[in-house]
């Protein structure tokens, strides 16, 4: 049975609740990969069984650009790259006071990870909405 | 007879693209590509009414190693309303996006644009 990448996307609403930097650090990861896990099943099938060549499967950047060769919709593959960001920060720099941290918290008008970690959570959603409705033999 | 002076609030009309980063994931190409999606954006946003505060070109490498230049806008009005008006530009960037040959499609791929709304105290969903 597989898992249905809607309960990642659940499961980061619940680690906003919970709080902490790690909660919102770990619900943007999980919404980032609700997201990615959704693009490319949906582009590739079940755990990118079509990607070539097996048993590789495709790596981040081929899934949004293939995503953008059958989604006439840029906003929807832009929200992706933004997520992907921000969850490649949120997982690898432990502290915040980096540049690449402080420069990311501005770029997207927010104070801090619980603002981001909220917006990111909003994102996610609308994303993960326009995916469902990708044809999933696209 | 008071003087009334008068108080300008400075927003500016029509904003420019920093473009000034000597990143070198921003090539020549990468460039030219996100300042032909920059004027997209800004003749939409005039064509809505809708103030453009800063915008300017934020290149890095991703963890794949590839370049990645985020067009990052931020805009007088509040979050929902930066969405909906980053869903209105599908249809112009889709054109865009139509004309490009094989090499353009691909760079132009790695442009994301970041439109954020900035406005504190948003009325009416402006």
């Amino acid at each position: 049975m597989a898992l249905d990448p809607a309960e990642f996307l659940a499961h980061a609403s619940l680690l906003v609740d919970v709080g902490g930097e790690a909660g919102y650090r770990s619900a943007i990861n999980r919404a980032y990969y609700a997201c990615h896990l959704m693009a490319r099943d949906r582009l590739f099938g079940l755990d990118a069984a079509r990607w070539e060549p097996p048993p590789r499967r495709p790596s981040h950047r081929a899934v949004v650009r293939a995503l953008l060769r059958s989604l006439p919709v840029g906003d929807v593959a832009d929200q992706l790259e933004r997520l992907r960001q921000a969850r490649e920060i949120a997982d690898y720099v432990r502290d915040s006071g980096r540049p690449e941290a402080r420069d990311l918290f501005r770029r997207r008008g927010v104070s801090g990870w619980r603002e981001l970690a909220q917006v990111s959570l909003r994102h996610a959603r609308s994303v993960f909405a326009a995916l469902q409705r990708l044809p999933a033999e696209a | 007879m008071a003087k009334v002076r008068s108080r300008t609030i400075e927003r500016p009309q029509s904003a420019e693209l920093d473009d000034s980063s000597e990143h070198p994931a921003l090539t020549l190409l990468m460039r030219r590509l996100a300042r032909e999606q920059w004027e997209i954006v800004r003749a939409k946003a005039e064509e809505q009414g809708l103030p453009i505060v800063k915008a300017w070109l934020s290149p890095r490498w991703d963890t794949e190693d590839g370049p990645v230049v985020f067009l990052d806008v931020h805009l007088d009005c509040s979050p929902e309303r930066a969405d909906a008006f980053h869903r209105s530009l599908n249809p112009d960037r889709e054109r865009w996006r139509s004309q490009l040959n094989d090499e353009e499609l691909e760079a132009a791929t790695w442009i994301p644009l970041s439109p954020v709304g900035v406005a504190k105290a948003a009325v009416n969903g402006a």
